[in-house]
């Protein structure tokens, strides 16, 4: 059974309110503390994306993690690496997902197709304001 | 009053001829042909439009303010393919700057890692060795 959320208004530049698909999820990193955060269901992000700050809430020491990665578009100017994180959405159970941290602290938690689309079956619905998620029947 | 008045009788010509030159259409018929003739062609007299600024093959003509859309319809239809791209890049042009949107020339990130490829390559193998490690 899919879980159901609906879409969250965030504000724009410009003031307007936008309404995006922002889903609530519970982030652990190996032993430390759950922490909770909003991730943006991003299907045009080739990869994940964690922004530094929320690394650092979670615990990650950014020297540990050796694996760099390159990221495209405006955070190609920004180092990012490799980092594996545990996430809980819903009721569902918990997915080890591959993001790539990045210095950049103005970006939002994406959720890309590397590697939360391998792992949950995504239904857009945005005349409606909600989308559906379950885990992926591999 | 009587001073308010003068001023009024005496501006009164200035009045008119800054209607007509705005709006040549409210004159009668070859009048206004003649007008708008004379207008576009002291346009490019003065460089007030260069070649590049008139769309068409057309001489350039006095659009004013007071053209109504269904006149300009013509116009816009007889344009070459390559000049309507350009009309409707000079309207979505303005639209945005009416709108406070999208500024011409300024730089809007995009976050989205649109064809990281090589990331996701890398990413996809951290991952296998860290759940195979567990």
């Amino acid at each position: 059974m899919p879980a159901r959320f609906p879409y969250l208004p965030v504000t724009s530049g410009r003031g307007d309110p936008l309404l995006m698909p922002l889903m609530p999820l519970e982030l652990r990193f190996k032993e430390g503390e759950p922490v909770q955060a909003h991730g943006l269901l991003d299907s045009g992000a080739t990869v994940n994306v964690l922004p530094y700050a929320l690394g650092v809430r979670l615990g990650a020491v950014w020297e540990a993690q050796t694996t760099r990665v390159t990221l495209a578009g405006n955070l190609a100017a920004q180092e990012a690496r490799a980092v594996l994180v545990h996430v809980r959405v819903g009721d569902f159970g918990s997915v080890p997902l591959v993001f790539a941290r990045t210095r950049a602290e103005e970006v939002p938690l994406l959720l890309g197709q590397v590697n939360f689309f391998e792992e949950f079956d995504v239904c857009f619905h945005r005349a409606r304001r909600q989308f559906e998620l379950e885990p992926a029947r591999k | 009053m009587e001073v308010t008045l003068a001023v009024i009788l005496f501006r009164a010509p200035y009045f008119i001829i800054l209607l007509f030159g705005c709006c040549p259409e409210t004159l009668p018929g070859r009048a206004a042909t003649e007008r708008k003739r004379r207008i576009g062609a002291s346009f490019f007299r003065r460089g007030q439009l260069g070649q590049q600024d008139v769309i068409g093959n057309a001489p350039p003509a006095c659009y004013s303010a007071c053209m109504k859309l269904a006149e300009l319809m013509p116009a816009l239809h007889e344009l070459l393919r390559a000049d309507k791209f350009r009309a409707i890049q000079f309207l979505t042009a303005e639209l945005a700057q009416g709108e406070g949107g999208l500024l011409p020339g300024a730089e809007y990130p995009i976050w989205s890692p649109f064809e990281a490829h090589d990331a996701a390559a890398r990413l996809t193998q951290y991952l296998l060795e860290q759940t195979e490690t567990r």
